[in-house]
């Protein structure tokens, strides 16, 4: 990255201050792992590795997991910016690395880029949707039972239920964090995702879809400690054909591994009352 | 309580509930309501109390308790809310003063006024304090009219220990919390969507989803998405400095024989036990007690201690199976933060904030 401290000038400097406050942008991450796409899932075969079984002997994917990369900020490849750490692309298909946009979802996204500030409803402390929620810069603990498994993310709370017994979606309603129904391809969680509305992006840099927007996610342990993530998004209205995205995640290794708040409001008050804005 | 007296007070009550009937049904225009396999709302406050979401539409007769591969009570499922909790107050409410219909105070979705034994005509007496009432969600009986104690219109009362149903608060707490009751519900926790702490969450209405393994029990609330992480794999309380303060605190689990039993410290001074201004002190040491007594049955015992309290708090209560007899029954996602169009209020200097706002002891 280019860019030199003599070039930021004090506004930027204000800005960022702003942006850490907000916890968004800066979470602390691990120097390690930049943009792990491919590394371990080859050409889309998750290695082979003999995941601890459950109760019901499917495959144990519990612990607390964390994407350590910058997904979060920009699925595809992008410069550094101000609180945005340069990146490589987790887009594996298409090849090229970029989200198959039609010229109208391009120039959207553009837009929203521009204003990301203003826009990024996860600025707003709003719940992420999906794959996001998956990759952001706060952990995610797994719960996992024959009839449903619990993704609890510590950002903000967030809760996905993912039920293995019913396999339809409702069709006629809208969540933040759509609706999710699972079932194993061998050691492979499967969630099919669906019943979005519109207001979530895929990352901090605008990247949108529509409320036609379906996912397939699959969750594969490839190792003691390390789960791949794969998500293939759909959504005639956005994108020109489906696409894929893939990326490791990482477990806390702790004797007692904790998850923890970041109630994400609360803090947005408790600086309004110390910066005196009230 | 102490309380200003008269006709300044029934206004504030009053403004108190439609306030919090607003952002109630603010909420609620987010929520998704209605569908198929869920239960309707309970009804409005003023009747016997619901038990919650499920309370009045058990179908399923009581079996033994379940028990998990392991031995243990099973206690996953849905569960209504802690009864006798404390929705609106954890306090015992009177009427007072010709107080024929109080309590019938303002749910969010406009439900028949004054359903409760001894309930007035509507807007009957207005001297009687709708304190209780107001918040008042669904699923709860709010006490009728008239002094009923325990079981005639009202309901036992929560807390057990003092007998007399009130936060053993040292003089200094109390004011505190009449104060809060008083102008301070601009500061009510859960118009902010807050998660509503421990053991507060215990009764929120809309119920609980309890997911249970070897090592962890959770609890998911619909309302708010709250949830409760409980770990049972015998750690010690991983946060050991007082000065870490968090929403829910940090529980630990373990189970003696059949009763789970945990542990919260490092709870913040953000939520209330109550929706009316019965703060929860910020050094609470809360000891949960759960005990499934049949499959449809948890017996809940809760102590708290506190430096602001003069002796220990015990509340009593339990938990009813809900949505048995609806196999395929779901929690829905319940957006809060992302609908309150209050919040800004609560960061912003937008003149409501003048108008509502006492002194800001939370």
């Amino acid at each position: 990255m280019k860019t030199s401290f003599a070039g930021v000038s004090s506004a930027g400097l204000v800005a960022v201050a702003g942006i850490a406050a907000a916890g968004l942008w800066f979470a602390p991450m691990p120097a390690s792992g930049q943009g792990p796409a491919g590394k371990g899932g080859g050409k889309g075969g998750a290695r082979a590795y003999a995941a601890p079984r459950a109760g019901d002997g499917k495959a144990d994917i519990q612990g607390i997991w964390e994407a350590w990369n910058t997904a979060a900020f920009n699925l595809e490849a992008h410069n550094a910016a101000t609180g945005i750490r340069a990146g490589k692309s987790f887009v594996v298909d298409p090849a090229d690395g970029m989200i198959p946009y039609t010229p109208a979802g391009r120039q959207k996204q553009q837009q929203n880029f521009e204003k990301r500030e203003q826009l990024d409803s996860m600025g707003k402390c709003y719940m992420t949707g999906v794959p996001r929620f998956t990759y952001i810069h706060f952990p995610f603990q797994v719960f996992q039972t024959p009839k449903y498994i619990q993704f609890i993310s510590e950002f903000a709370h967030m809760v996905r239920t993912i039920y293995m017994e019913k396999q339809t979606h409702f069709g006629d309603l809208e969540f933040w964090n759509g609706d999710s129904r699972g079932h194993w391809d061998g050691d492979t969680l499967v969630v099919d995702v669906a019943d979005f509305n519109d207001q979530t992006w895929f990352d901090a840099s605008g990247n949108h879809h529509s409320t036609a927007l379906k996912v397939v996610e699959r969750y594969t342990r490839t190792g003691p400690d390390v789960m791949q993530y794969e998500a293939t998004m759909t959504d005639p209205q956005t994108f020109t054909r489906p696409w894929t995205i893939r990326m490791d995640l990482h477990r806390n290794t702790d004797q007692y591994p904790t998850l923890l708040e970041y109630e994400c409001h609360s803090y947005f008050e408790d600086d309004a009352i110390r910066l005196g804005s009230r | 309580m102490k309380r200003n007296n008269g006709f300044s007070s029934s206004i504030m009550s009053s403004l108190m509930a439609l306030a919090a009937a607003a952002a109630v049904a603010a909420i609620f225009v987010v929520a998704p309501v209605s569908l198929p396999g869920q239960d309707a709302p309970a009804p409005a406050p003023g009747g016997k109390g619901g038990g919650g979401r499920g309370g009045g539409k058990q179908a399923v007769p009581a079996g033994p308790v379940p028990r998990t591969a392991d031995g243990k009570p099973d206690m996953s499922g849905f569960w209504g809310g802690v009864q006798p909790g404390g929705v609106t107050s954890i306090e015992p409410v009177q009427a007072k003063g010709g107080g024929r219909g109080a309590g019938k105070g303002a749910p969010g979705g406009g439900g028949p006024p004054g359903a409760g034994p001894g309930g007035g005509p509507p807007g009957g007496g207005p001297g009687g304090p709708a304190v209780a009432g107001g918040p008042g969600g669904p699923g709860r009986g709010a006490p009728g009219g008239g002094p009923g104690g325990p079981g005639r219109g009202g309901r036992a009362n929560s807390i057990v220990d003092p007998e007399d149903g009130k936060v053993p608060y040292t003089p200094e707490a109390r004011k505190k919390s009449d104060d809060l009751i008083a102008t301070g519900m601009f500061h009510e926790p859960e118009l902010h969507c807050f998660m509503s702490g421990v053991p507060h969450n215990m009764w929120v209405q809309f119920g609980q989803q309890t997911l249970q393994t070897k090592d962890y029990v959770v609890f998911n609330w619909e309302f708010m998405h709250s949830r409760r992480i409980i770990p049972l794999d015998n750690r010690p309380h991983q946060i050991t400095s007082p000065a870490v303060k968090l929403f829910q605190g940090e529980s630990v689990g373990h189970w003696e024989g059949d009763t789970l039993v945990v542990d919260t410290t490092n709870q913040n001074d953000k939520t209330w036990f109550d929706t009316s201004g019965h703060y929860k002190p910020e050094d609470v040491h809360v000891v949960e007690r759960f005990t499934m007594t049949d499959s449809n049955t948890i017996e809940y015992e809760a102590e708290i201690t506190s430096k602001e309290f003069t002796q220990p708090m015990k509340v009593k209560g339990r938990q009813t199976r809900a949505n048995a007899n609806d196999p395929n029954y779901e929690q829905m996602e319940f957006a809060c933060i992302e609908g309150n169009a209050d919040l800004q209020h609560y960061t912003e200097d937008k003149g409501g904030k003048a108008k509502n706002v006492g002194p800001r002891t939370q």
